[in-house]
């Protein structure tokens, strides 16, 4: 465990000084940031149909309807999923399956989507079950099959998301609002854990936008939901500012070593764990200055102010000697040093 | 379905990466062999927790 080395002083004392609001800007709201992921996704839609229009048929009418659509509000994390296996299909000439999705991303797109907290469940999600998997763990083969949890830990599970929501609220209310800009879904599962260790925690992707994974298994109460809810919405609003402007220019062929990874990571992974750890550090400082959390909670969050202010630091070295960023990806970057400098 | 290898160098329809969701995030998401493979954007995409809490 790391010692405190000077991030906020003594992180104990409550006094934090004169931080800056909120660790991390950016001048849209986590709404617009949504609706832009979503356009972008209905003009790649547009075009794509438009280069396959001599192998997959559509229907004008529902096609110009679904892309309005993905464009006027949520949609289901599935009809993403859906749309990265189009482009995997149609670059590998499988234009039965091509036709197939662009079916079921079309009418899933019209079914408007808002926030819920569902178990991961082969019944419930029917294709996406295996969709999901494959595409959240395509390079981990440790992690099994995901099953949902039973009904009892799958309501305690949600009750303490709830909490640690409302929480969240309270602390920092612009993490509030990217949960319920930027998420339709937080699944919930939990897998045949190995020598007392669940196979993840948490996972976000890019490709199932809106959505987030948790382990119930790994996460048993509200202080724990905290951490989860926090770590993982970081992820989706770097995927979110990412798909504005390209923060890392690193090549992603290239591996570095990773404060939260024990395998060499491309720059991008080492940039999204340095920027969680950064912010759970600032959160957790932020909890304790509140004074909205019991004695169990202040030492863990106590711990937790170190422990991802020194993970913040190994991976600010690396990215300070070998990340290439652009002009956001510097921005976000300085933010969160002089955040945690103040 | 094979996932784990690049996309086919003989594609029909060769679709612009930068006309593609995200692919405008890797720097080297198309190269002579083709678009990244399916489990390359899922190394790039998925942001894993891989340090669980003890069950």
């Amino acid at each position: 465990m790391s010692t405190n080395s000077g991030l906020y002083g003594d992180p104990a004392s409550g006094s934090s000084g004169a931080r800056v609001p909120g660790l991390l800007t950016y001048a849209a709201s986590p709404k617009e940031i949504d609706q832009q992921v979503r356009t972008s996704l209905s003009k790649s839609l547009s075009y794509i149909l438009g280069e396959i229009a001599g192998h997959v048929d559509t229907e004008p009418l529902s096609v110009a309807r679904a892309l309005s659509t993905i464009q006027s509000h949520s949609v289901s994390p599935g009809v993403f999923a859906r749309y990265y296996d189009l482009v995997f299909a149609i670059s590998n000439n499988r234009f039965a399956e091509a036709q197939q999705l662009t079916h079921n991303i079309i009418s899933m797109a019209l079914q408007p989507a808002s926030f819920e907290i569902r178990p991961l469940s082969n019944e419930q999600l029917g294709d996406d079950f295996a969709r999901y998997h494959r595409l959240l763990f395509a390079e981990s083969p440790n992690v099994g099959t995901q099953m949902p949890p039973g009904d009892g830990q799958f309501a305690a599970a949600s009750r303490n998301l709830n909490e640690a929501i409302a929480i969240i609220q309270d602390v920092e209310p612009r993490i509030a609002r990217e949960i319920q800009g930027l998420w339709t879904r937080i699944y919930l599962s939990r897998d045949k854990a190995q020598n007392g260790r669940a196979s993840f925690g948490g996972v976000t992707s890019f490709m199932i936008w809106g959505a987030t994974f948790m382990n119930a298994d790994g996460y048993q109460d509200r202080w724990d939901m905290v951490q989860f809810l926090v770590h993982e919405i970081t992820h989706a609003l770097l995927f979110g500012l990412a798909a504005r402007e390209t923060l890392v220019l690193n090549a992603a062929s290239d591996g570095y070593p990773s404060p939260l990874r024990t395998e060499l990571r491309p720059m991008d992974g080492v940039y999204h764990a340095a920027i969680v750890c950064a912010r759970l550090a600032d959160f957790n400082q932020r909890w304790l200055d509140s004074s909205i959390l019991n004695e169990q909670e202040r030492e863990r969050s106590i711990i937790a102010v170190n422990d991802n202010g020194a993970a913040f630091r190994d991976g600010a070295a690396t990215i300070s000697e070998h990340g290439i960023l652009s002009q956001s990806g510097r921005e976000l970057f300085a933010n969160c040093c002089d955040g945690l400098d103040k | 379905m094979n996932n784990s290898k690049k996309s086919e160098s003989t594609a029909l329809i060769n679709l612009k990466s930068d006309a593609l969701l995200g692919f405008n995030q890797v720097s080297d998401a198309k190269d002579s062999q083709g678009l990244k493979s399916q489990i390359e954007m899922s190394r790039l995409f998925s942001k894993r927790g891989e340090i669980a809490p003890p069950v």
